[in-house]
């Protein structure tokens, strides 16, 4: 007797056919994408009509640039390096310093900020390597703090407190960029980089980075080494946050000292956890709702900046897995609870 | 110059002492880190500065209200934020974020209700300074020794001394354990938590009597206690004491012969370099990750 053929006996499917189960499988890998780029489109629809937005929305891509950094290595890698503001800073002053002092286009302090915030994220990570991660959040947020009063006295270096201004706009391609179109530049890099995160935590470096966050000593005993998937996750969340910091100088064309104080990674921080650690989309809504709370919504001085730190209380305390996570979870019963009274009327039947 | 540099050292190492005392007696009990100790420090001086500059109160009351402000929001903060959160899977590392997020939200609440500038009640100690070789000691350093000393020992006396106290020693050791010979766990460590918020209000009146406070200077309280406690370690509360008064002598030397700026790369270098090498501080015992 004949053996079957292969695909004779392989499981059908939900559909009943291979092919059909594929193509399902296709479509919803490409749902995200599709969603994703519709919101950034329709967003840089909405900017386009006034400079305000632009500025609205530069800050929010700044914020999320920065939230994105702190998703991979805090969210995903569970490391809570909090000099954020400084690897922010680094990106801003290379993107100034290149043209200042070397006579570059600015764009080419990208890959020196990424290069030496990356550096400066793993010495940190380094010296408190051994100690538990309260200890890594309150040393990484003392060198914030010294950073900053760094910045504002390295004269030579930083310009001081004037900080360095008068840049030229950035040119691309020999073309001067206006606000809106380096906002479309920036949009499509955070889109690229957040499919990226999406696609590295079901990766096996992320479901590896995950693993060492929630059990750290079965991961270590599986043979994970754990150090370098978190010098990794510190170092990459570290470069990713510098390239907030080239928008801006790009943006502002000017870079000032002030503007990377520790209150920034305090406002910061929360933002991939509003989202939740499900989807790195989280962080642009995170970002979103921070511009609209700080300064979208002009409710009194600094009364947007508390309704912002209770709500972030408020989703640690009634939705620790975020916006997009409780959203599933509610989605998920809400299914269930359909089936079962699908299941209960047939029986009934 | 000696005189200047001590009165500055004792003035704010007081402070810091009791911000490192306020951290000390919460992680006895929970393991806790509470960052918001600053916030709770920068809450009560604004309110009793507040309460006796704009609104007239008698100075003792605004301060025994400051202090009371303290106490209800340490011992709320442990009701409402730490055990919940760090109940459920993984809380141990949610509730550090959640603690940043109650300093941030105390201090912007702090900003809310009393405004964005500096407050201060150094007026009311006006006139009553002493001289000594020349050089004015300020009243509100002398208050700020005397309040830091006898909160040390007092603190010291409730831990040790004191049945209560040593049922909050029991479930530090073990909350288990402690809960299996009847301690009520949970009262034991609310009662922990306003203890601390006591300790942060006293450093609040000694803020209020000094150089006053500004809503935004939580984060840096919290900063110096916690260097403080890295210093002294874990072992005793005195360690946090003597870090507090090194860490304040090193800072005024620093800001005399250098410049301010050195200030925060002292505290900085000083955390690094203590925790890499010295990691279980001047006194005691582990802190190292398990």
């Amino acid at each position: 007797m004949p053996l079957p053929k292969l695909a004779s006996v392989s499981p059908p499917g939900r559909l009943g056919r291979p092919d059909q189960a594929a193509a399902l499988r296709i479509g919803r890998s490409l749902v995200e994408p599709v969603l994703s780029l519709l919101a950034v489109v329709l967003i840089l629809a909405w900017t386009s009509q006034s400079l305000l937005r632009d500025n609205y929305l530069l800050l929010g891509v700044v914020y999320s640039f920065i939230g994105a950094g702190i998703y991979l290595s805090y969210v995903l890698a569970g490391e809570l390096s909090l000099a954020y503001n400084a690897y922010f800073a680094i990106g801003a002053y290379a993107s100034a310093l290149v043209d200042t002092r070397l006579h570059w286009n600015q764009l080419a302090g990208l890959p020196i900020g990424i290069v030496v915030s990356a550096a400066m994220a793993i010495v940190l990570h380094l010296l408190t390597r051994r100690l538990s991660e309260l200890y890594l959040a309150a040393v990484t947020l003392l060198f914030a703090q010294a950073f900053v009063t760094f910045l504002a006295n390295a004269t030579s270096l930083t310009g001081g407190a004037v900080g360095i201004s008068g840049l030229p706009p950035l040119t691309l391609f020999g073309q001067e960029l206006s606000l809106h179109q380096l906002m479309i530049y920036s949009c499509v890099l955070l889109w690229i980089l957040l499919l990226a995160l999406g696609r590295l935590r079901g990766a096996l470096l992320g479901q590896l980075l995950r693993l060492q966050r929630e059990v750290p000593q079965a991961a270590e005993a599986v043979g994970i080494p754990t150090s370098v998937t978190k010098m990794i996750a510190v170092g990459g969340g570290a470069a990713i946050a510098s390239i907030a910091g080239c928008v801006y100088t790009y943006a502002n064309q000017f870079v000032l000292a002030g503007s990377f104080s520790v209150q920034i990674v305090i406002i910061v921080l929360f933002v991939p956890l509003l989202g939740g650690a499900l989807t790195p989309w989280g962080v642009p809504l995170g970002a979103g709702i921070v511009v609209w709370l700080t300064i979208g919504l002009s409710i009194g001085s600094g009364t947007g900046q508390l309704i912002f730190a209770v709500g972030i209380l408020v989703v640690l305390l009634l939705a620790p897995r975020g916006i997009f996570g409780t959203l599933r979870a509610l989605a998920t019963q809400g299914s269930s609870a359909a089936a079962r009274r699908l299941r209960a009327r047939r029986s009934a039947r | 110059m000696l005189i200047l540099v001590t009165v500055s050292t004792v003035q704010a190492g007081s402070v810091y002492a009791l911000v490192g005392l306020a951290y000390y007696l919460v992680v006895q009990v929970s393991g806790t880190m509470n960052f918001a100790t600053g916030g709770y420090t920068v809450f009560a001086a604004l309110t009793m500065a507040y309460l006796a500059q704009v609104k007239s109160l008698p100075v003792a009351l605004s301060i025994a209200l400051g202090v009371l402000a303290a106490v209800v929001l340490a011992a709320l903060s442990e009701l409402l934020v730490v055990k919940p959160i760090e109940t459920r899977p993984g809380g141990d590392r949610t509730v550090i974020i959640a603690l940043v997020a109650l300093l941030f939200a105390l201090s912007q609440f702090a900003g809310w209700i009393y405004g964005q500038q500096p407050l201060s009640l150094a007026s009311v100690l006006g006139g009553h300074d002493y001289q000594v070789g020349g050089t004015t000691i300020p009243l509100s350093a002398i208050i700020a020794v005397v309040v830091a000393l006898a909160s040390f020992a007092l603190a010291s006396l409730f831990v040790h001394r004191t049945p209560v106290g040593r049922m909050v020693q029991a479930v530090g050791e073990g909350a288990f354990v402690a809960a299996t010979i009847g301690v009520p766990v949970g009262r034991m460590r609310v009662l922990a938590f306003a203890v601390s918020g006591l300790v942060t209000g006293l450093a609040g009146a000694v803020v209020a009597l000094g150089s006053g406070a500004s809503f935004d200077s939580g984060l840096s309280y919290s900063l110096y206690g916690f260097v403080v406690l890295v210093l002294g370690g874990l072992g005793s509360a005195w360690g946090a004491l003597v870090g507090a008064y090194v860490i304040s002598l090193l800072q005024a030397l620093v800001g005399f012969y250098l410049d301010a700026q050195y200030e925060s790369y002292l505290l900085f270098g000083f955390a690094a370099l203590l925790l890499t090498l010295r990691p279980q501080g001047i006194f005691t015992t582990r802190t190292r990750a398990t």
